[in-house]
């Protein structure tokens, strides 16, 4: 609690401190920016966004250069910052090189990668003998990451994009098995790792692609993709410099553990003995409760992860792991991020709270204009596909049938866990304007959390250009009848969590609107509309910063949920869906 | 937009020759004349145009002191380009060139593309390395040469950009190949090359190289 307490503390003062640069004399504008170095390194990944947005657009000259070169420090700092930055640069050079920044960005771009390569600024001053050949050594290690890190994710979503060109799914899954085998084939010799994750984080090498396990998901215009890879876990070091890894050799091989010599060897004997599925009887389960469960969620993630270690070559050491993202090509992921980002801040004010409200973050990287990755969400399943799936006709007796009847004990628990985050994603839609709430975007995770995805349209844009949506947040008859209806304890709940979490993040919400805030210099994302200082402004206004009392405050939330309740358009949004379609 | 090669540089020489102002000249525009002596390899990189193809430099400067020698030996290997830099106002770093030149062809792969820049070519009156001589000590060990100044940034393009044509013309004659890590060429937005990929681009090398 202390600590997190801190960060959020920490938070503040550097998004104050970038939101003074707009207004402070020239001689204030030096100081706050010689103040940006104090900031611990993992604020700064938390808020790396607003960082280099500023960085990149902030309009003094003389200042101007000040802030890349604290950008450029931030990169000689973590690497993972580094590669963060190099992709963010990737994602608006376009853009910016419209507004006329396009100069700017290139130097920007060239100069980060030389500064995460020479960690430049980390050097001691003076006596060259302390520095070791180890340490030379590892620039050209660096080098290598940097290089291939970014070729492989430039693959990977290249090769998304080049799915799109085959209209028949089966297709594409053959022609993604078969291209995720080639670059199989050379990963061995490659340093690569998982993108997410910062100074505090320990390094995840990416040593395989799990190629059985890879999926192309249906879509009609993209082919985004289920990439899941083996990975080996190193906390011998962190994201800030992984080359500084003491588990792994320099040759790309592996040691069993840190403090002895053993290197790891790959059992390749084993590679293609695939044993067959283990439908191993959970005495935990009913049967129907087993049917329902396993039509939508599948496999759990335990057994996945059990079955795939038993197949791999790599699966024996101890530190081995998997992990798995979403790969999406003609997206523009940036407003994502931003999302997710701000989901993830709701999240930890909650927490620092003690509030029960909560969301389930995952972190999306935008990589270029049109292309990018998110963390996958393992053991979830749209309501929409939930209902093909399993073949019912309500949410509710979809939770009937796979947490067990009203009153036991999985029940309950899966029901208190929608009720929460049905609490906390109903904040963030209405505080975010978040649109597109089809059944397609409601994930139902396999402890019963609910989970909102794909953010394309939030606060001043919507599908079409309408904004048929307007309900406060969505809370259809079906979502009520989860939780037992008006008047049921669950739904008294529900009301209790969200007023709760609606105080917690109006005491916060310098946070939430500095971090928007500080994105809208040259309007380079859609959902700011054609006025970002009026969408920043109604976002303020949705704080109701003007009810002085408590009471006042409790009527204003009882009124959001009056207004969502079944509300009409949320009804016809969804037969729209339905009639359009086939969303159920 | 986003730059379709990566080539990989060495810049080795005597100490004090000018490889780092030269390496910043080139790829931050400016000259620093206060640089600190390099400590083992700085690593400098710019994106260029060549041939209406954008090509991203990633340039080793590597220390010129002996006590870095063993360690800065290990960039060579993976180099698709290397400028032995000596300093024209002083002729023994000239002399030693051939020791590194020896050092170079050494340790990189035989289609490194090499060039020989005579530095400091602004301190004409403290000259001691003339032109001709060095344009015949080039022609005889197969180096392309050019003198420049890091000072002033004569000719500092050039060393880099020549070297980096020649290096283009060995990718499409499939000399320098992108799939070889060796070679210190590679693809960034792979498309993933084929079987098929590589037999067309070789055939199109034998038709149409002049090499």
């Amino acid at each position: 609690m202390k600590a997190s307490s801190n960060l959020s503390l920490r938070r503040r003062e550097l998004l104050e401190r970038l939101l003074d640069l707009s207004t402070a004399t020239f001689d204030e504008q030096v100081l706050i920016v010689n103040k940006l170095y104090d900031t611990p390194l993992p604020t700064l990944e938390e808020v790396l966004l607003q960082v280099s947005h500023v960085c990149i657009t902030h309009g003094e000259a003389e200042i101007q250069d000040l802030l890349r070169n604290f950008m450029l420090w931030i990169a000689a700092q973590s690497f993972s910052a580094a590669l963060r930055l190099s992709w963010t640069v990737d994602s608006v050079q376009k853009i910016f090189g419209l507004l006329g920044l396009g100069d700017r960005v290139k130097e920007i771009r060239d100069r980060i990668e030389s500064f995460a390569i020479n960690r430049r600024g980390n050097v001691r001053d003076g006596n060259d003998d302390e520095v070791t050949e180890a340490e030379i050594m590892r620039k050209e290690l660096r080098l290598k990451l940097y290089n291939e890190e970014r070729q492989f994710i430039s693959i990977v979503t290249h090769l998304s994009s080049q799915l799109c060109q085959h209209p028949d799914k089966r297709k594409r899954q053959t022609e993604l098995k078969r291209k995720l085998q080639e670059i199989n084939n050379s990963l061995s010799t490659q340093s690569i790792i998982y993108p997410f994750g910062g100074v505090a984080d320990p390094v995840k090498w990416i040593v395989n692609i799990a190629v059985d396990e890879c999926v192309v998901f249906s879509s009609r215009e993209r082919a985004p993709f289920l990439l899941r890879c083996e990975v080996i876990l190193d906390d011998t070091t962190s994201m800030g410099d992984p080359v500084a890894s003491k588990l792994r050799l320099p040759n790309g091989s592996f040691k069993i553990a840190a403090d002895f010599d053993e290197v790891f060897t790959p059992s390749y004997a084993q590679e293609g003995s695939g044993d067959e599925k283990d439908m191993k009887t959970d005495g935990v389960f009913q049967g129907s409760d087993r049917d329902a469960f396993v039509c939508a969620f599948g496999e759990s993630a335990e057994e996945c992860v059990a079955r795939m270690r038993k197949k791999s070559v790599f699966g024996k050491h101890p530190n081995w792991s998997v992990v798995s993202v979403v790969v999406k090509a003609k997206d523009d992921l940036r407003q994502e991020e931003l999302a997710l980002q701000l989901i993830d801040i709701f999240n930890k004010i909650w927490e620092e709270g003690g509030i029960t409200c909560s969301v389930r973050p995952h972190r999306a990287l935008s990589v270029s204009a049109d292309s990018g990755i998110m963390e996958y969400l393992d053991g979830a399943c749209s309501i929409d596909g939930i209902k093909k799936l399993c073949q019912v006709s309500s949410l509710a007796q979809f939770f009937n049938e796979a947490f067990g009847p009203v009153g036991s004990e999985r029940h309950s628990k899966a029901e208190m866990n929608f009720v929460e985050t049905m609490a906390g994603y109903s904040i963030v839609s209405y505080m975010l304007q978040v649109k597109d709430r089809h059944n397609g975007n409601l994930m139902i995770s396999s402890e019963g959390h609910l989970v909102h995805i794909d953010f394309g349209f939030m606060f001043a844009t919507s599908p079409g250009g309408i904004n048929f949506e307007s309900a406060p947040f969505k809370l259809s008859q079906e979502l009520m009848e989860v939780m037992g209806g008006v008047g049921s304890a669950a739904f008294n709940y529900f009301k209790l969590l969200l007023y709760q979490g609606m105080v917690a993040v109006r005491e916060r919400a310098d946070d939430i609107l500095g971090l928007v805030s500080l994105m809208t210099p040259y309007n380079t994302m859609s959902c700011f509309g054609s006025d970002p200082a009026s969408t920043v402004q109604q976002l303020r206004s949705r704080f109701r910063f003007d009810l002085e009392t408590e009471t006042d405050f409790a009527l204003h939330v009882k009124e959001l949920i009056l207004g969502s309740v079944d509300n009409w358009r949320t009804r016809r949004y969804d037969q729209f869906q339905t009639l359009q379609n086939g969303i159920l | 937009m986003s730059h379709k090669y990566i080539f990989k540089y060495i810049i080795i020489g005597d100490m004090g020759v000018g490889k780092s102002c030269l390496m910043q000249r080139f790829t931050e525009q400016r000259f620093r004349n206060d640089l600190p002596h390099t400590i083992g390899v700085e690593f400098g990189t710019i994106t260029v145009d060549i041939n209406g193809e954008t090509v991203k430099l990633q340039i080793w400067d590597t220390a010129g002191q002996e006590r870095f020698r063993s360690v800065t030996r290990g960039y060579y290997r993976g180099a698709a380009g290397a400028l032995l830099v000596y300093d024209v106002s002083r002729r023994e770093t000239f002399s030693r060139i051939g020791t590194w030149l020896q050092d170079a062809r050494g340790n990189t792969n035989p289609h490194t593309v090499m060039m020989l820049v005579g530095n400091k070519s602004d301190l004409d009156e403290s000259r001691e390395v003339s032109y001709e001589e060095a344009v015949k000590f080039a022609d005889e060990n197969n180096l392309l040469f050019v003198e420049c100044s890091a000072l002033n940034g004569d000719n500092v393009e050039q060393a880099f950009l020549s070297t980096a044509h020649k290096i283009h013309e060995k990718v499409m004659c499939g000399i320098l190949n992108p799939g070889d890590p060796e070679s210190g060429v590679q693809l960034h937005n792979a498309t993933l090359p084929n079987a098929g990929d590589s037999t067309k681009r070789e055939r199109k090398g034998d038709n149409t190289c002049p090499c």
